[in-house]
């Protein structure tokens, strides 16, 4: 074999390893986040009645819980309470590894180099890494977005229906994943023209001709979109309906963020993400894979095709990447996650910088010196990310935390469950707009919970109750001001000390009084 | 005279004899004591689901008091006294609602009720006429949702361009990101009981709000601001 092919066969094993080490450590560390509770509850219902029920408001699309089921499988369990965060947290991981692992499909495209320092950066990157270790639904939606990718790139060299209808089917699995596909549709289809456009300014005539692609390709696409969808959405044909509201959604959604919403944010958002520091704590920066990022913009425009790379892929990248930047920064609806579309395009465009810059290093010691600026890179990345999703995982300084847990819950649990196990009256909880998520899940081997998003009337003796603290007075009130008082409805502090659920909320705990 | 259900028991075990009247008590009446001692069933609410919480990302903030908040004692004869004052602001155009809103009296969240200003630092100045005796400035930004403003600096003066005899009676802004001094006063969850602010007395004309942003957003709400205190002669 030749030297090369082993140094790049070597090098990509080091990422797959290194990612999977970085994304499989100790990963039911970080206390579980409202969105998986949820969601894990979703799989629960799943297990429980063998049908996902789609809702077009929320939640987004089936096949994040479909996939849950695998795990589940092979650990034998068939219960909620038989679950724990390992089950949940390994479906983001492989999809996560999944991202490393399918690059090979793409060094054609550009070129070894670029797909094995991609594959670098995707196992290194912090936020990469922390949302695979996340049991929600933007990892497996960015790894189908990579599918259609390298199957798309794979087709236009190949042109056999395989890759079509590989293409098509990772383009069913994006809508079954998230509502937002439309975003990555639409910027690739922009990208698309404006690579045309490029072509056409340049009198490259050679994209006209490789790109012109049979109807019965087009349609096996189509179908295999379609067929992946519609199984996805009817919950394997057993709810119909999910499949009129996986088109109603977009409507909704668009809706959704036309509104004011509590996830509001300044379009400078994205960008803020990429550097930050508090007080007290380390400088978080994404700055070397943007800067390779650049390079790699550079190189897309400057190389045409020698051999290196496909500038036309190359030169989609950097369209679609800027594009879905733009679009997320325009919606005023932002979450910390929704910046991994356009910055997994950052990270293909930093493999191809990487490359651009051994390439440009030219005579042997300027190789030496990018070798040597490329390994503190990778250091610094590396540092970062193990802080980022070790010591730091739920520490509201970390950029990619957003209205995270805290590990307070773990004490609050522990409490409940001494106080649950010492009388036999039901544990109610009681947080306004129903904000006590993740507690279900810590709680859901307790079968006397109930669960409130006010003080209501009918509600039962408890005799644990946990509370936020600008209920407390109406909690009073519906106690004491009718009779009967005194003992009978005595509690006192299950903690004396701030427990906090996460940042800003707290949540405050009492026990009945034995009589 | 005996009952006639009695008569009925009393000829069934006449009838039965000891041995059946106590297999009857047996079956009928031990039953009925154990079913008594069943835990009721009561049928609590599962959890319902929610989408994505709030990030409240704020640092010093403080700890919601749990009650309402208690009695602002001050002199008699204390009243509002921004009520349907002028108001100026470092943004003469809102994005949403006019200025005059914040001393209008409607202290609800709700459309209409507040005014938007632009990002960035902001400021609305009252003028309340007359020099007077300040006890207490309470605002409410907007409580529509638990949101924290960020940079709240309130400050008092002689002059309508606060030169002369200005004082800071209240500032969160621990970094100086405002430019207006750093400030030790802890940040709040806006609530609808809005934020009060003790005056301590202070004899001034003019009262002024600074403020930058929100935790949900860069741009500035006002729905009210009430200035306690009594007009000087």
């Amino acid at each position: 074999m030749h030297r090369k092919t082993i140094l790049w066969i070597g090098l990509f094993s080091a990422a797959v390893a290194a990612g999977a080490m970085l994304r499989l450590h100790d990963v039911r560390h970080r206390p579980m986040h409202a969105d998986e509770a949820v969601h894990a509850f979703q799989f629960g219902g799943v297990l429980e009645n063998g049908v996902f029920r789609y809702d077009p408001l929320e939640y987004h699309g089936p096949s994040l819980i479909f996939f849950t089921a695998v795990p589940a499988w092979i650990r034998g369990e068939k219960s909620l309470d038989r679950t724990d965060e390992t089950t949940f947290r390994i479906v983001p991981v492989l999809f996560g590894l999944g991202l490393i692992l399918l690059l090979p499909l793409l060094s054609r495209g550009l070129g070894t180099a670029a797909a094995v320092s991609a594959a670098i950066w995707t196992a290194l990157s912090a936020p990469l890494v922390f949302y695979s270790r996340y049991y929600i639904h933007e990892i497996p939606f960015v790894f189908f977005g990579f599918c259609a990718l390298a199957c798309g790139t794979r087709y236009l060299r190949a042109k056999t229906w395989t890759w079509a209808a590989l293409f098509g089917a990772s383009a069913g699995w994006m809508h079954a994943t998230k509502e937002t596909c439309v975003l990555v549709w639409g910027a690739a289809a922009v990208a698309l023209a404006l690579v045309r456009f490029n072509a056409f300014v340049k009198k490259d005539d050679r994209i006209f001709h490789q790109e012109k692609i049979p109807f019965r390709h087009m349609m096996i696409a189509a179908a295999s979109a379609a067929g992946i969808s519609i199984l996805m959405f009817s919950s394997f044909f057993r709810n119909p309906e999910g499949i009129i509201d996986s088109l109603r959604a977009f409507f909704l959604y668009f809706k959704r963020f036309s509104a004011s919403s509590v996830h509001d944010h300044p379009w400078t958002y994205y960008m803020q993400l990429f550097f930050r520091h508090d007080p007290g704590r380390p400088v978080w920066t994404e700055v070397p894979v943007l800067v390779f990022a650049g390079l790699g913009a550079i190189g897309a425009f400057r190389t045409r095709r020698q051999g290196a790379w496909d500038g036309r892929l190359a030169r989609f990248l950097v369209f679609h990447t800027v594009i879905l930047s733009v679009l997320v920064s325009a919606i005023a609806y932002k979450t910390p996650w929704c910046a991994l579309g356009f910055y997994h395009g950052c990270i293909l465009l930093a493999g191809l910088g990487t490359a651009s810059l051994l390439r440009w290093a030219g005579t042997a010691v300027r190789k030496t010196a990018a070798g040597l600026l490329l390994v503190i890179a990778f250091a610094a990345v590396l540092r970062q990310s193990i802080l980022l999703n070790g010591r730091y995982d739920f520490d509201p300084c970390n950029p990619w935390v957003y209205a995270q847990t805290l590990p307070d819950v773990f004490s609050m649990v522990g409490k409940v469950e001494t106080a649950a196990a010492e009388s036999a009256g039901p544990v109610v909880v009681i947080m306004p707009g129903h904000g006590y998520w993740p507690l279900p899940w810590y709680f859901r081997k307790m079968k006397n919970v109930g669960w409130f998003g006010g003080i209501q009337e009918n509600m039962p003796a408890a005799s644990v109750i946990l509370i936020a603290p600008e209920l407390e007075q109406d909690l009073l009130q519906a106690l004491h001001a009718e009779p009967p008082g005194g003992r009978e409805k005595l509690y006192i502090s299950l903690w004396k000390e701030e427990l906090v659920l996460r940042p800003g909320v707290e949540v405050r705990g009492y026990q009945k009084i034995k009589k | 005279m005996q009952h006639p259900d009695c008569r009925i028991i009393l000829r069934f075990m006449r009838k039965q004899g000891r041995i059946g009247s106590l297999l009857l008590f047996i079956s009928c009446v031990l039953p009925a004591f154990s079913q008594s001692m069943k835990p009721v069933d009561i049928r609590l609410p599962k959890p319902m689901f929610v989408g994505t919480p709030q990030n409240l990302l704020v640092h010093n903030l403080e700890k919601p008091l749990g009650r309402p908040r208690p009695p602002f004692l001050a002199p008699a004869g204390t009243r509002n006294l921004a009520l349907g004052k002028p108001v100026t602001s470092s943004d003469s155009e809102p994005v949403i609602g006019d200025l005059a809103m914040v001393t209008d009296g409607d202290k609800e969240a709700s459309d209409g009720s507040f005014v938007e200003l632009g990002p960035f630092r902001q400021h609305v100045t009252i003028d309340l006429l007359k020099p007077s005796v300040i006890y207490a400035v309470v605002v409410w930004h907007y409580h529509k949702q638990p949101a924290v403003t960020n940079d709240v600096v309130v400050q008092t003066a002689d002059d309508a361009d606060f030169q002369k005899n200005v004082r800071t009676l209240f500032n969160n802004d621990h970094d100086n990101s405002s430019k207006l001094g750093a400030g030790k006063d802890r940040n709040y969850v806006e609530t609808a009981e809005g934020k009060l602010v003790d005056a301590g007395g202070v004899t001034s004309r003019y009262v002024r709000l600074y403020s930058r942003g929100n935790s949900g957003s860069d741009v500035n709400h006002y729905i009210e601001v009430d200035v306690y205190g009594k007009s000087l002669p």
